[in-house]
């Protein structure tokens, strides 16, 4: 009895590994990079405690597309250029701080919402290949973004500061300085501890935020999306409206990941007008399933473990890359290829579990 | 077609939102006010004259000096404190209103100094920047290549 109760601790053991293997990889890494980047305790604090306030939100506009089983929404980069558009009108204007970023967030919502809707209804017609076609659609509309920001803003849609268009009379510069929001909302309420500065306005936010997710999750619609993860066909019998739920549930994660690239970018101080949303889904997916998440599970807890554990590894890569090989672009190259290969393992664990699952399932019906 | 109840919900909401973004864009206008201390008109610049915005005083402008404050929002109160030609100093108040639209204005101090209490149009007016800035070639490039914002991130 007590043998077989052993067997069973041990497989939950190894079972709990594997469902974790990508939280301990990178608890690992963090473990030998820490002493090998020589970094102090309070700086490496204060850059956490800032890397955590500028990404969570961000990274919490993934969850609610998992919970609708729509995987993990590389269009949010959607919502991020949203979010870029809201930036570059509100400098435009000259507004600045707090009301800079209410305003940007308000002018970004409705292009959120449209885009949303859009990568939504593609979707609904990609079912199984969600994720997928959200990539190839972030691409798409990054296309599209280009043609209006770098041909449209200043000739058909009115921008006439010349800090921000091009000397040619259209198209935005390279580069937007956000200076005059920089940190508005980090610094509203100033903390120190340890030397490391607390930007306590953007974790209330952050908290408001995941209280909102939880309060989701227990309403009408919430309930809907939740059914409709788990099973379409059931859900759909059920009376719920598929089709609708998944789409709202990726304007939401759109709208979201908007207000998300403004605190971001409000913490940076510079709006790289190309490149800023780029990579950023990539990163905050990376982040999430570095915190535990998969494909079909994550909760607010892998948001956090997740942006502690990858930022770690980000602010520690250049200068471990620099003390062991002589070369900060080695850590630099290391911390792109590690966000792809987190990726990678995660969708590779996931088909595992998947596959397992399926397989024990067959079996027991046997 | 009867509209229910949840239909003027929605649109109270989003006329809401709208004017919580006018509102925004009200309060958070930055507007750059130059104070100005030279000949004006036939009025002759004064000696000395430090100029307190909301509070926040200035450094002193001499003669022939021009000065440059940046101001969020529209209203706001100005104290001018300035020496007279018996080198007696004299302090006075007033409020101003910044037009919505203006990026820049220009204050003439000594018309203000002479004429108080005359409206505002006539010592603050609107100022087109004739500064010309050297630019670097490459800042005007166009850079779409992904990887530029790895370093940023």
């Amino acid at each position: 009895m007590s043998k077989k109760l052993d067997m069973k601790n041990k497989v939950s053991v190894k079972e709990l590994a594997i469902n974790n293997l990508v939280p301990i990889l990178f608890i690992c890494i963090c473990a030998v990079g820490i002493p090998l980047s020589g970094y102090s305790g309070s700086y490496l604090l204060n850059e956490i405690l800032s890397r955590l306030g500028r990404n969570s939100f961000l990274v919490l506009s993934l969850l609610i597309p998992v919970m609708a089983g729509m995987g993990l929404n590389f269009g949010m980069t959607l919502g991020a250029m949203a979010g870029q558009i809201g930036l570059i009108f509100v400098s435009d204007w000259n507004v600045v701080g707090i009301p800079a970023m209410v305003l940007a967030a308000i002018i970004s919502t409705p292009i959120s919402i449209l885009l949303g809707w859009l990568c939504g209804t593609i979707l609904n017609n990609a079912k199984g290949r969600e994720m997928v076609t959200s990539y190839i659609i972030g691409f798409f509309m990054n296309g599209v973004y280009q043609l209006v920001v770098l041909y449209f803003m200043g000739s058909i849609i009115p921008i006439s500061s010349s800090a921000l268009v091009l000397p040619r009379g259209y198209g935005i510069r390279n580069t937007v300085n956000l200076e005059t929001m920089r940190k508005s909302l980090d610094n509203l309420i100033p903390v120190n501890i340890f030397g490391a500065s607390v930007p306590v306005a953007t974790f209330i936010l952050v908290a408001v935020f995941c209280l909102v997710i939880i309060w989701f999750r227990k309403t009408k619609l919430g309930q809907d999306m939740r059914a409709v993860g788990q099973d379409m066909e059931v859900a759909r019998q059920a009376g719920i409206k598929v089709e609708k739920t998944r789409v709202l549930s990726i304007i939401l994660s759109t709208v979201f990941a908007g207000f998300g690239m403004i605190i971001y970018l409000q913490n940076i101080g510079t709006l790289n007008t190309y490149n800023s949303h780029s990579q950023i889904g990539m990163f905050s997916i990376a982040a999430l399933l570095v915190g535990g998440a998969s494909v079909d599970k994550a909760s607010i807890k892998n948001v956090f473990i997740g942006i502690i554990l990858f930022h770690t590894m980000f602010t520690i890569a250049p200068t471990v890359g620099r003390n062991l090989i002589g070369e900060a672009q080695l850590g630099e190259y290391f911390r792109v290829f590690v966000s792809y290969g987190v990726i990678t393992l995660a969708l590779v664990l996931y088909e595992i579990r998947t596959r397992r699952e399926a397989r024990k399932a067959l079996e027991e019906a046997e | 077609m009867k509209l229910g109840r949840s239909f003027y919900i929605r649109i109270a909401a989003i006329v809401l939102v709208i004017l919580l973004g006018v509102l925004m864009f009200f309060i958070g206008k930055q507007h750059t006010i130059l104070l100005d201390n030279n000949k004006y008109e036939d009025i002759k610049a004064l000696d000395e004259v430090t100029v307190a915005i909301d509070g926040v005083e200035g450094l002193p402008i001499y003669s022939r000096m021009r000065d440059q404050a940046v101001v969020t929002g529209q209203r706001h109160t100005i104290a001018v404190t300035y020496v007279d030609s018996n080198w007696e100093e004299h302090t006075f108040e007033r409020d101003i209103k910044i037009p919505v639209g203006e990026n820049m204005m220009i204050l003439y101090l000594p018309y203000l100094v002479a004429n108080p209490d005359s409206p505002q149009e006539e010592w603050l007016k609107h100022f087109e920047s004739q500064a010309i800035v050297a630019e670097d070639a490459s800042a005007n490039e166009v850079v779409l290549d992904d990887s530029a914002s790895l370093m940023a991130f």
